[in-house]
């Protein structure tokens, strides 16, 4: 579903000295309906890594490919098709501020063509789920970063996206609200989504069993779900 | 995707509206519609005066003979004019409706005993009279006389006309230049304060073909608004033109003139389509 290889992508340094920072050779594959996270510090290379995935930039070495498609020989409107499978959450939320919550939510499906009825039935259920049917008439910034969080992630989930990837998805809103959006990507992941969510959310990390890719200083290590590192050291111990 | 029907969020994603430029727009497009309706509807009357003065012309020739010259010739030439095909009648001018003709020029009252009033001839004729035969058979009986030939002014008026319409035709091109350029500058200065949103509706999957059709669909009803008025203004203007100078009710009341009233400054939202299809494009793939 989604394969690096050999991928890099070193941002311009500011001056000779200076570290490069970006990514550096990495190769990492993640099968169609895997479930990650995407952990490590700040600055290593997470949000290059997810701007390479939506592709708003190019690899500048390497192989990467999407849906089994070399992202490289994508024209623009094949990257559009590749995006309205993806489901993108933004850290900073990106919702447009002159149209309402609802508005925000219905544009994918729009893009996706689907019938105005259609779509109304879908928007209602997405933000009755994430708790803002009462606030869909508002703008987003009208509302607390929690809200437009919430509404980003339903703007991303609503036309249940092949691929989904959330940056901090869970950073704005408090940690029932946060268990609650973790199982809506479940039940994504459960329809055959392939999810990868970027946190520094240890405990959440631990509360949901899945691999984790740890990147930093541009590298990146796999880690197996934690539940099956504990098993695999106590077999060890014995 | 191109040929979705755009849901209202859609249609608000790009809220081009918003910068003062694309409000300008709907002036800009009305002032210029409204100068290019006047510009036509004023070929339009130029036409049908012309036109008019024409005829009035090209149909009546006049033959001036001195005061003394005797009936009796007068009468051999109205028979010899009478007998060629292209003269459809001879009237001679009494004696009142030349001393009217002259009173501009000389004071008749004054010296109504002693002025010699001329022989004043007018025919009625058709467009393929030979002037020359015509004018050759005058002078055969009265060598000194004249014939009034308006073709020679005919001609002037004719460039003059001509001259005045690509005049107006030049104008045109360089207000739809005008139009050109404006859209183009207020698509440019709009997508670049909707960049934010832009990339937005980007990473959501909006082809370059969808967001153009954002940004032409709301620069064209623009547009047609800026048409609207321009008409308007444009039938409103034409009305007080008649109100206060009925003469102009015969060149008009025709139904030419409402027609290219109203279509000339529709070149303005068919050019604004246009431009800014192109600017868009343009400006999405940079």
């Amino acid at each position: 579903m989604i394969r690096f290889d050999g991928i890099n992508y070193l941002y311009k340094k500011e001056n000779d000295t200076a570290p490069a920072s970006g990514v550096n050779n990495i190769s990492f594959h993640l099968p169609a309906g895997s479930f990650h996270f995407l952990c490590g510090p700040s600055g290593a290379g997470k949000t290059t890594l997810f701007r390479l995935m939506y592709m708003d930039m190019m690899p500048q070495q390497g192989f990467l490919s999407l849906f089994g498609k070399n992202v490289h020989r994508l024209n623009r409107d094949g990257i559009a098709a590749t995006r309205r499978q993806m489901g993108i959450v933004f850290q900073d939320f990106r919702l447009i501020d002159h149209l309402t919550i609802r508005e925000n939510v219905e544009l994918p499906l729009t893009l996706h063509g689907i019938p105005t009825k259609a779509q109304q039935q879908a928007v209602d259920d997405i933000l009755d789920w994430v708790g803002l049917s009462a606030k869909k008439h508002l703008h987003p910034k009208t509302l607390s970063g929690g809200e437009q969080q919430r509404a980003a992630i339903a703007r991303a989930v609503v036309n249940r996206p092949k691929i989904l990837i959330a940056d901090e998805p869970t950073g704005n809103v408090d940690e029932a609200m946060g268990r609650r959006i973790m199982h809506l990507f479940c039940e994504l992941h459960k329809h055959g989504t392939t999810v990868l969510v970027a946190t520094h959310d240890k405990a959440l990390v631990e509360a949901f069993n899945f691999p984790v890719l740890h990147v930093a200083g541009g590298k990146l290590d796999i880690t197996k779900p934690l539940a099956e590192a504990q098993k695999a050291a106590e077999k060890s111990a014995k | 995707m191109t040929n979705i029907k755009l849901a209202p969020a859609a249609q608000k994603s790009l809220a081009l509206q918003k910068d003062g430029v694309f409000r300008l727009l709907v002036v800009m497009t009305a002032l210029l519609g409204w100068i290019i309706s006047m510009g036509f509807g004023g070929l339009v009357l130029m036409q049908n005066v012309y036109g008019q003065w024409q005829l009035q012309r090209s149909s009546e020739v006049s033959i001036y003979l001195m005061a003394d010259s005797p009936t009796k010739k007068i009468k051999e030439l109205e028979e010899i004019l009478l007998n060629k095909a292209d003269i459809k009648s001879v009237t001679r001018l009494k004696e009142e409706e030349v001393t009217a003709l002259i009173a501009p020029y000389v004071n008749v009252s004054e010296e109504a005993q002693s002025f010699p009033l001329p022989v004043i001839l007018n025919m009625q004729v058709n467009e393929n009279l030979d002037h020359d035969s015509l004018t050759q058979s005058v002078q055969n009986i009265f060598p000194e006389a004249e014939v009034d030939d308006a073709r020679a002014l005919l001609a002037t008026a004719a460039s003059a006309v001509r001259l005045a319409q690509l005049g107006a035709l030049g104008l045109s091109l360089c207000l739809f230049v005008i139009m050109a350029f404006l859209v183009t500058l207020t698509v440019r200065t709009g997508l670049r304060a909707q960049k934010e949103t832009l990339a937005i509706l980007r990473y959501i999957g909006s082809t370059d073909a969808f967001l153009a059709k954002l940004v032409v669909q709301q620069v064209t009803r623009r547009a047609l608004i800026g048409w609207l008025i321009a008409i308007t203004a444009a039938i409103i203007t034409f009305g007080a033109l008649i109100a206060f100078w009925p003469l102009m009710q015969n060149y008009a009341l025709t139904p030419t003139l409402p027609i290219v009233v109203a279509s000339a400054p529709l070149i303005l939202p068919v050019l604004a389509f246009f431009a800014s299809k192109a600017a868009t494009k343009k400006m999405l793939s940079i």
